[in-house]
């Protein structure tokens, strides 16, 4: 995969195929080079390893769920600034979750199913500008 | 006597006395002189003799002390007439006498002054002044005449009747002339009597100049005319027109004129006059005495029948007068109080009539037998039938006064006893039914002698057992029910030999019919009672009171069983709160025995906290409010009961008071632990938030391909793209529904956050405005935004977004196409106000109560969008109540409805939850 040098790099971890498919051609066509991971533990690896401008994640997902992913990124050097974006169909419900979104910052919490494809893409420009 | 006299007579000082006798003098003296002028037969003796009557008069009104003047008098005129001083004393002694002896006469046997009060009396008085006392006179004044040489012997018989006459003129005329005018000066009538009396008087006048003037000369032509002035005018009238009547004879006769002058004599003519004057005077004084004494004793009669009239119309009673066949003849004017009916109503009607039939015949018979008793008297009560057709008692005492001629009737004196005899007919049905039930409560006494004989056995032996006193006394003990005689043996032991003591028993008998009937017996030693030498013992049936007992027992038995048996908790109180009943139930949940809890007061005992753990105040506990307004409630929010062990359970309750005549007298409470149901309520909850949660996944896969595939419209043509639309469309409604859902459920758990910051409330409507998915473009709906640019408020994002974006997609759901939303906000000290005005199909009157429901929707609005949720108001309304908000609507039905809402000034309130919603 050739990832153009001027491009942002997004990391997209969703273990939906549907999902991963739409958002990977969405942001691809919006002129993004996109990484993808099918499941929390991949998504980690590769965002330890590539570490993209930006990460797209999910939240309940096989392996490892999103907010594991998150907190273990966080302890991370590199992680710790890296602006995620959480796109999920959970509510966030209970305390366990709103306090660690307190704990790792993210920098939207999505419900996918409110959100316009454009408005997500319209999210990570604005992240992405204010990051830089 | 004297005391008689002292009635009449004044009493008067010597000074009066002489002034009076001198006055007197001189009238007699002038009068004398005046009849004697017309003497012929004697110059001493006349037949006008005025002084005669002056003399009477004046004895009979001031008593023997004016006898100085009338002998004085008497004198004087004598002496100047004719003959010696002697003659003249003697002459005036026999005067003198003449009226001592009639004014003697008549003060002793006529009545003195009041002669003229009795017919009886003005004869006597005729008889004792005109008669005896003028022949006294008459007797001593010609034989001194004669003795004294002046007249001769053969002259006396026509002197002495001349002299007589000339007296009895005086004594009938002039006499009752002075007294009847003496004591009857005053005139007081009326205009029409006076001119009554003018005429008659002139007529009498008239007709006497005819008749004496010779003209008309018939003297019983006066006799009508003055019976009439008699009958009108009475004494006075009589007196006066006799009086005037003498004038006018005595003057013609002696001018030789008129009926008595033909043929003779003036003299002879005079007596005759006086003859008539008599007779006519004496006629006309009875005449005038009937008619008095007739008035007087009218009066008389009117008066006492006035004052026996009044006394009965204002006495209590009614009375009437009936005749022997009980025809009214006089009611009083009461018996309209007593019978409504007024007097002249029952005058002349049976009276029986009034009396009720069912009473008549004894009425009828009294009357029979009160009749044939003269002066008897009855009472008797009986009913009679008012004339509103009320029956009321009456006590009735009738006197038969049939034979008493003043009455002529039985009168009946009658009164209202309906009050008391309905007393009486209180007390004895009371004692009435005291006795029945004394009868009927089968009470007995017998008297058992030391061996257990009986003695005497009152006969109510029979009616509770149905046995003769025999075949009881027979039977004996062998009628006691086998299970009963081991005990009543060994208790009737303890009264054996201890004199006076009494033992109480309850043993069952057998009735003669084969049943066992329960008896209450009570027997005391009285063995060494001198009177009675005996057991006696009161028996009374108790089966009945026995059986209500069973009932009782065993209805109590039901009732508990029932209370227990419900499966809930059943509290009971008393008007203060204390616990009057607990069911089983009751004491299971709250750990407290039955016994613990009677007695205490409910909000001490188990204490109440809401669903954060704290503890609700006693004033804010539903028992007091329930005792303090009387009204049922039951709890809507999530409240705790207590624990006897500390620990807690959810309950839903419903109290309801206990009201008696107005009164909050108790409390029912029923409640249960929901603790089960909690869970259950939980489990669905997270079961549709999870459910939603996986709903979510395949919707937003649809929504962002087919956010592709519009986003490259031109490929797709017209008719695949318009399709495609659609299925956005619809796709954002599922997710609609299904935030909704969620929402719902974090609502309903209470376990949604609110977290306040500071935003801008303009920024939060200009947010929704443009998520607006569909609707506003398509229907082509105008938004009017009246609100400044910016507004800051404390207040959770997403919660405001909520609230904004629920009311103005329904604005824009239900306005027509075209039409116009108008979007309001305002600030004030008070809180903030939004409201979203639209002209669209409004709400219906009759589901305006229903609007905030969750599931509810309007029929129209169904009908408008089949897919709307029903729960985007019940969503506003729990954030509202949640945050310290307000939402309302004012709606006309076709014609729009616009919806307010209002935060606090001081925004939302913030509240820890587990949740945020969407």
């Amino acid at each position: 995969m050739n990832v153009d040098e001027t491009k942002k790099i997004v990391l997209i971890i969703e273990d939906e195929p549907p999902m991963l498919h739409i958002l990977f051609d969405k942001l691809s066509e919006s002129g993004f080079a996109v990484l993808q991971a099918k499941d929390g533990q991949e998504g980690l690896d590769t965002a330890l390893a590539k570490h993209p401008d930006l990460i797209l994640l999910d939240v309940l997902m096989p392996h490892m769920d999103g907010m594991t992913v998150l907190s273990k990124l966080r302890e991370d050097d590199w992680g710790k600034n890296v602006p995620v974006i959480l796109l999920t169909n959970v509510s966030p419900d209970g305390n366990d979750v709103i306090q660690s979104i307190v704990k790792t910052q993210p920098a939207y919490y999505f419900v996918k199913s409110d959100i316009k494809l454009e408005s997500i893409v319209e999210k990570i420009h604005e992240v992405l500008s204010s990051a830089s | 006597m004297r005391k008689k006299l002292a009635q009449h007579v004044f009493r008067l000082s010597t000074i009066e006395t002489i002034s009076l006798n001198l006055a007197l003098l001189a009238v007699y003296v002038l009068f004398g002189k005046l009849g004697l002028l017309f003497a012929s037969v004697n110059p001493s003796a006349t037949a006008i003799w005025a002084p005669t009557g002056i003399a009477l008069g004046s004895l009979l009104l001031f008593g023997y002390r004016v006898t100085p003047a009338i002998y004085i008098g008497a004198f004087i005129v004598n002496l100047t007439t004719s003959g010696t001083i002697e003659t003249s004393l003697a002459i005036a002694l026999g005067n003198t006498l003449e009226g001592i002896v009639a004014t003697f006469l008549i003060n002793k046997f006529a009545n003195g002054i009041r002669a003229f009060s009795s017919i009886s009396n003005i004869f006597k008085f005729v008889f004792f002044s005109a008669v005896l006392g003028t022949a006294i006179s008459a007797t001593i004044g010609t034989s001194t005449l004669i003795l004294g040489g002046y007249a001769v012997v053969a002259n006396f018989q026509p002197i002495w009747f001349t002299w007589w006459l000339g007296d009895m003129g005086g004594a009938m005329i002039v006499a009752p002339l002075l007294l009847v005018w003496s004591q009857n000066f005053k005139i007081h009538f009326s205009f029409k009597k006076a001119l009554y009396f003018s005429f008659s008087f002139l007529c009498l006048l008239f007709l006497t100049i005819l008749v004496f003037s010779g003209i008309f000369p018939y003297v019983y032509f006066l006799m009508p005319f003055a019976i009439w002035v008699a009958l009108t005018f009475e004494y006075r009238g009589a007196t006066l027109s006799n009086f005037v009547v003498a004038l006018i004879a005595i003057y013609f006769t002696l001018h030789g004129i008129g009926p008595f002058t033909r043929f003779r004599s003036t003299n002879d003519a005079l007596l005759l006059l006086q003859m008539f004057l008599g007779v006519f005077s004496i006629t006309s004084l009875a005449f005038a005495a009937v008619v008095s004494i007739n008035k007087k004793n009218t009066q008389a009669i009117q008066s006492s029948d006035e004052r026996f009239k009044a006394l009965l119309e204002n006495s209590f009673d009614a009375f009437v007068l009936i005749d022997a066949t009980s025809r009214i003849t006089y009611a009083s004017p009461s018996v309209k109080n007593v019978l409504g009916y007024t007097p002249k109503e029952l005058e002349g009607t049976i009276g029986f009539n009034l009396v009720i039939p069912e009473d008549r015949a004894f009425t009828v018979k009294e009357l029979a037998k009160l009749v044939l008793k003269p002066g008897g008297t009855i009472t008797i009560e009986y009913r009679v039938m008012r004339k509103d057709k009320q029956i009321i008692w009456t006590q009735a005492t009738g006197t038969n006064l049939l034979l008493d001629p003043l009455v002529n009737a039985v009168v009946v004196n009658f009164r209202d006893i309906t009050e008391r005899k309905s007393q009486e007919e209180e007390i004895k049905k009371n004692e009435k039914r005291f006795r029945s039930l004394v009868e009927k409560s089968g009470q007995g006494i017998a008297l058992l002698d030391k061996k257990g004989k009986i003695i005497y056995m009152t006969t109510t032996i029979t009616e509770l057992l149905g046995y003769t006193q025999e075949e009881y006394e027979k039977k004996g003990n062998s009628l006691m029910h086998p299970d009963d005689r081991k005990s009543v043996e060994k208790k009737s032991k303890e009264i054996l030999n201890h004199p006076g003591a009494s033992v109480s028993l309850q043993y069952r008998i057998l009735h003669k019919n084969g049943t066992y009937r329960w008896f209450d017996v009570l027997v005391t030693n009285l063995l060494d009672d001198e009177a009675l030498h005996a057991y006696v013992v009161n028996f009374r049936d108790i089966t009945d009171i026995k059986n209500i007992e069973e009932e009782v027992r065993e209805e109590k038995i039901e009732d508990e069983a029932m209370l227990n048996s419900i499966g809930e908790g059943v509290i009971a109180t008393d008007k203060d709160g204390r616990i009057a009943i607990a069911n089983h139930i009751a004491c299971k949940l709250t750990g407290w025995t039955e016994k613990e809890l009677i007695g205490q007061s409910l909000v001490k005992a188990v204490p109440m906290t809401d669903e954060n753990g704290e503890k609700i105040a006693i004033k804010d506990r539903p028992l007091t409010k329930v005792l303090m307004r009387g009204k049922k409630t039951a709890n809507s929010k999530s409240i705790y009961y207590t624990r006897k062990d500390g620990t807690k359970f959810p309950v839903q309750l419903t109290l309801t008071p206990i009201i008696l005549e107005d009164e909050v007298v108790g409390t029912i409470e029923v409640f249960r632990d929901i603790t089960e149901e909690k869970q259950i309520e939980k489990t669905k909850n997270e079961f549709v938030s999870l459910a939603s949660h996986q709903l979510r996944t395949p919707l937003a896969t649809i929504n962002w391909y087919v956010e592709e595939l519009l986003a490259a419209k031109k490929d797709l043509g017209t008719k695949n793209a318009h399709y495609l639309d659609q299925v956005y469309v619809a796709s954002h409604r599922m997710v609609g529904l299904i935030n909704a859902l969620l929402n719902t459920s974090r609502l309903e758990l209470g376990t949604f956050a609110v977290e306040p910051k500071d935003i801008d409330f303009v920024e939060s409507i200009s947010q929704v405005i443009k998520d607006l998915t569909g609707g506003v473009k398509e229907k082509q709906i105008t938004l009017k935004k009246d609100y400044k640019k910016s507004l800051p408020i404390s207040a959770d994002p997403k919660l405001l977004g909520i609230l904004i974006q629920n009311l103005l997609s329904n604005a824009v759901k239900y306005s027509k196409p075209k039409g116009t939303v108008t979007i309001k906000l305002s600030h004030n000290k008070d809180g903030y106000t939004f409201s979203v005005k639209d002209n669209g199909c409004g709400i219906p009157a009759s589901q305006e109560d229903k609007i905030f429901s969750k599931l509810f929707r309007a029929d129209n609005a169904r009908s408008l969008d089949p897919d709307g949720s029903g729960l985007g108001l019940y969503i506003v309304k729990s954030i509202l109540d949640a945050v310290g908000g307000k939402v309302w609507f004012e709606s006309v039905e076709n014609k729009g409805t616009t919806f307010f809402l209002s935060l606090p000034a001081a925004g939302m309130k913030q509240k820890k939850g587990e949740r945020q919603l969407h």
